[in-house]
C-alpha cells in the first residue's frame, strides 16, 4: 500500500518531466554506419522555430535538410558529425563512412573433398560465419581467411559479418569420385581466331530455333543445307511473304555464310 | 517449298515424307542444355542486375560462352519473372498469370549462375560495387544492367499505388494484369474501356494496339454494347499500321473508337475521367475533352529505373529518359565498365522481349572479348520479332533487322530490308497463332533454360 502510494507520488513527478522532453528536438538515428555511395534519412522531429544543419566532414558525408529530415549520402571513408540545431538546443548524429565488408572471391565452386579459400576485407571487430548448408559444406575461419571445404554435393549460402554488416558468398559443391585434381596450370593465352565468326550472327536463330539452333520451330543444328535455303529465302525464290524471307533478307551474303558455316559445325 | 516444307526437309529429308500434307513434325520446344566449358581462359566477376529477357540471356550466355571462369551473379528482387509477352491472352481469359512464370532454377543449377535475391539499392562506380537494399555489396570487375523500366504518374495522378489499386497500367506482367482482368469481367455490359498510349519510345511497340484488339473481341463476345476507346499520344498507329487499322476499321467497327494525337492532361483515377486536348495534322480538334472509363487502362510514360539516373548514367535530354551505349558491346558511354542492356537502353532499336534477348548475347560477346583482350566484332546484327494476336485464333507478325552502321554508330535496317523499315505479316491468320505459341515458347525456353 504505502509502496504503491510512493509510486503514484513519484509518478506524478515523472510524468511532467516526460512531458516536456517530448517536446525537444529529436534525431532519429543517433548513429549510421555506412558504405561509400550509400545512402540514408536521418528523421528529425519536434522541431521548434528555424532550424539549421552543420556538417563536420563534408568531404566524407553529403547532407541536406529537407523538411522533416536529413538526407545523407555517404562519399569517402571518415566520420561526420552532422549537428541540427533549432530554438530548444542541438542534436547529433554521428555517421561512419568506411569500405564495406567484402569477400574475394564472392562465389566458390568446388568438389567434394576439395577445399578453396576466401580472404576477408575491411572487417570491424569479430568475424562470423552463418553456413545454410553445413551438411554440404565446411568452413573455418583464421585472421581473415576462410577456408571452406565440400562435403557433399549441393549448394550452401554463407553470410559473413562483422560488427558493422554482412555479405552473402554462394559455394556449389559438385559430386567427384575421383580425389580432387591438383591445381591446373593456368590456361595458355587463347588466341583471337577461336571465336568463331558466324557465332554471334547466328545466335539471332536461337530465339525461335532454340540454342545452338537445336529445335524450337525446327533443328538447323549440323545442318548442311541451310546456306542455300537461306539464299533463296534471301532472293524471294521460296516463300517470299514469310517470315523467314523477311529474316534473310536482312543479312549480307557474307553473313548468311557465316550463320550456316557455324551452325553446320554444332 | 513453303517454310513448313524446309522444315521437314531438314528433319526428316531423307524419310520419303516430304510428299505427305501435314506429315512434316516440327522439332521440340523443349530446350536443350548444352555444356558450360570448363577451360576458355576467360576470367572475371560479372554482376547482373535484372533478371528479365535481356539480364537472363546475358547471364545465360556469359557462362555457356565464357565458361566456368566468368564469375556470374544475377541480382534480381523478384523470385521469378512472369513474361510481358503474351500477356494480353490473360486479360481475355485464354491464359493464366502463372503459365506466364518463369524461374531461375536451369541458370543456376546447369548454368552456374549465382542467383541473389535482392533489389539494388545504388551502385559505387569508382570503387565497382553495388549496394544491396537492407545492406551488403556486390563487387564487380564489369556490370551490366539490364533493370527494365519505370512508369511515369500520369497528369493529374499522386502516386503509383493507384495503378495497383484503381487503374491498372498492366505494362509490366503482374498483379495489374490480373486486375484488369478482375475489371473487366466485372464492368457492366455497355461501359466503356478506355486505354491511353503514351509517346513513343516505350516498352513493346505493337503491344498497346494488339491489347486494344484482343480487348475488342474479347467485349464484342463478352460485353454487348461496350467500346474500347483509344487515346493515342501519337500521331498515329506507330507499327503495323495496316493490319491494326484494318483491325480497327473491320473487324471491330463499333468496338474501337481510335483518336489520335490525344495529350491527356488529367486522369482521375477514383471516378475514372480522362481529360484530354487532341491534334490532327497540327490542328487542335479538342481542348480539355473528357471521357468517362467503365475501365481504365492508362499505359504510362517510360524512363530508366531511378537506380541509374542516380549512377549518372542518363542522357542529358529529359525527352529520352535512358542510358546511351555504344551498340557493339551495350558499354555506358559515361562508363565502359557499366553495361546497360534491354529496355533501359538508348538506341535505335525497338524495346522488346525478342531483341533484348540479342542484345543480351551481344553484350556477353562482347564482354567475354574485353575480358580476354579479343577485338570486338563489327558484325553485329540483332533481330527483333514478334507474333501479335489480333483475335482469340488469329495472329500477325513483324520482324526488323538491325545492322551495325560503322558511319553513325548506330543500329540500322538495311535498304534491301522493305527499304529500311519493318516487315509485317500480310494478314492476320491461324497459322501465325499456331507459330506464335511455339515462337513464344522456344523463345522462353532459349532465355530462361
Amino acid at each position: 500500500m504505502k509502496l504503491a502510494r510512493r509510486l503514484s507520488w513519484l509518478s506524478s513527478l515523472i510524468l511532467p518531466l516526460v512531458a516536456v522532453a517530448a517536446h525537444a528536438l529529436t534525431l532519429s538515428p543517433t548513429s549510421l554506419s555506412l558504405a561509400p555511395g550509400a545512402k540514408a534519412t536521418i528523421e528529425v522531429k519536434s522541431v521548434k522555430g528555424t532550424v539549421t544543419l552543420a556538417n563536420s566532414n563534408p568531404t566524407a558525408v553529403a547532407a541536406s535538410l529537407v523538411s522533416g529530415k536529413v538526407n545523407v549520402t555517404a562519399n569517402a571513408a571518415g566520420v561526420a558529425t552532422l549537428s541540427v540545431t533549432d530554438r530548444s538546443g542541438t542534436k547529433t548524429t554521428r555517421v561512419t563512412v568506411s569500405a564495406p565488408l567484402g569477400i574475394s572471391p564472392g562465389t566458390a565452386s568446388l568438389s567434394v573433398g576439395q577445399s578453396v579459400t576466401l580472404t576477408v576485407a575491411n572487417a570491424t571487430g569479430t568475424i562470423t560465419i552463418g553456413n545454410s548448408n553445413v551438411a554440404a559444406v565446411g568452413t573455418s575461419l583464421s585472421g581473415n581467411v576462410i577456408t571452406v571445404t565440400g562435403k557433399t554435393a549441393g549448394s550452401a549460402e554463407l553470410t559473413v559479418r562483422d560488427t558493422r554488416s554482412s555479405v552473402k558468398v554462394q559455394v556449389a559443391v559438385t559430386s567427384s569420385s575421383l580425389p580432387p585434381p591438383p591445381a591446373p596450370a593456368p590456361p595458355p593465352p587463347t588466341s583471337t581466331s577461336d571465336i568463331h565468326p558466324g557465332r554471334l550472327l547466328a545466335s539471332n536463330c536461337f530465339q525461335c530455333h532454340g540454342t545452338n539452333g537445336s529445335g524450337g520451330f525446327d533443328r538447323i543444328q549440323g545442318s548442311n543445307e541451310l546456306l542455300s535455303e537461306l539464299r533463296k529465302f534471301a532472293s524471294g525464290e521460296e516463300d517470299p511473304s514469310g517470315i523467314m524471307a523477311a529474316h534473310a533478307v536482312g543479312y549480307t551474303d557474307a553473313q548468311l555464310q557465316l550463320i550456316a558455316d557455324f551452325l553446320s559445325k554444332q | 517449298m513453303d517454310r513448313r516444307q524446309f522444315l521437314a526437309s531438314l528433319s526428316v529429308g531423307s524419310l520419303g515424307l516430304l510428299g505427305l500434307p501435314n506429315a512434316w513434325a516440327e522439332d521440340s520446344t523443349a530446350p536443350v542444355l548444352f555444356p558450360v566449358p570448363t577451360n576458355t581462359g576467360i576470367t572475371g566477376r560479372i554482376v547482373v542486375v535484372g533478371g528479365g529477357m535481356s539480364g537472363a540471356a546475358v547471364a545465360k550466355y556469359l557462362r555457356l560462352w565464357g565458361g566456368t571462369g566468368v564469375a556470374v551473379t544475377l541480382v534480381e528482387a523478384s523470385p521469378s519473372y512472369t513474361s510481358n509477352i503474351m500477356s494480353n491472352t490473360v486479360l481475355t481469359g485464354q491464359r493464366t498469370l502463372a503459365s506466364l512464370n518463369y524461374t531461375y532454377g536451369t541458370l543456376v543449377s546447369h548454368y552456374g549462375v549465382t542467383r541473389v535475391n535482392a533489389k539494388v539499392s545504388g551502385i559505387n562506380r569508382a570503387a565497382k560495387y553495388v549496394i544491396l537494399e537492407g545492406g551488403g555489396t556486390i563487387s564487380y570487375d564489369r556490370l551490366v544492367l539490364a533493370p527494365g523500366l519505370d512508369f511515369d504518374l500520369m497528369p493529374g495522378m499522386s502516386s503509383l499505388a493507384e495503378y495497383e489499386t484503381l487503374v491498372p497500367h498492366a505494362w509490366k506482367a503482374g498483379p495489374q494484369t490480373q486486375l484488369l482482368r478482375n475489371q473487366l469481367v466485372g464492368m457492366a455490359a455497355g461501359g466503356d474501356v478506355v486505354l491511353t498510349i503514351p509517346k513513343a519510345p516505350y516498352r513493346c511497340p505493337p503491344g498497346p494496339y494488339e491489347r486494344v484488339c484482343v480487348i475488342a473481341d474479347w467485349l464484342k463476345k463478352n460485353k454487348a454494347g461496350s467500346r474500347i476507346i483509344v487515346l493515342d499520344a501519337n500521331a498515329d498507329i506507330i507499327v503495323e499500321k495496316e493490319n491494326f487499322s484494318h483491325a480497327f476499321t473491320t473487324l471491330y467497327a463499333g468496338v474501337v473508337d481510335y483518336r489520335p494525337g490525344c495529350t491527356v492532361t488529367h486522369v482521375a483515377s477514383a471516378s475514372r475521367v480522362v481529360t484530354y486536348d487532341q491534334m490532327i495534322n497540327g490542328i487542335r480538334v479538342a481542348t480539355a475533352a473528357r471521357v468517362q472509363a467503365a475501365v481504365l487502362n492508362p499505359i504510362p510514360p517510360q524512363r530508366a529505373p531511378k537506380l541509374l539516373q542516380d549512377a549518372g548514367l542518363l542522357s542529358a535530354d529529359p525527352a529520352k529518359p535512358f542510358a546511351p551505349v555504344n551498340v557493339l558491346s551495350y558499354q555506358s558511354t559515361v562508363d565502359p565498365l557499366v553495361h546497360v542492356i534491354g529496355d533501359a537502353s538508348l538506341t535505335t532499336q525497338p524495346k522488346a522481349g525478342h531483341i533484348g534477348n540479342q542484345q543480351g548475347k551481344t553484350c556477353a560477346d562482347a564482354i567475354l572479348r574485353l575480358l580476354s583482350g579479343r577485338p570486338m566484332n563489327t558484325q553485329v546484327v540483332t533481330n527483333s520479332a514478334c507474333y501479335t494476336p489480333i483475335t482469340a485464333t488469329t495472329a500477325t507478325w513483324l520482324s526488323a533487322m538491325y545492322q551495325y552502321d560503322l558511319a553513325t554508330g548506330t543500329m540500322v535496317i538495311l535498304p534491301q530490308h522493305n527499304n529500311g523499315k519493318a516487315i509485317a505479316a500480310s494478314s492476320a491468320t491461324s497459322d501465325n497463332y499456331q507459330d506464335m505459341q511455339r515462337w513464344f515458347t522456344t523463345l522462353m525456353g532459349e532465355t530462361f533454360s
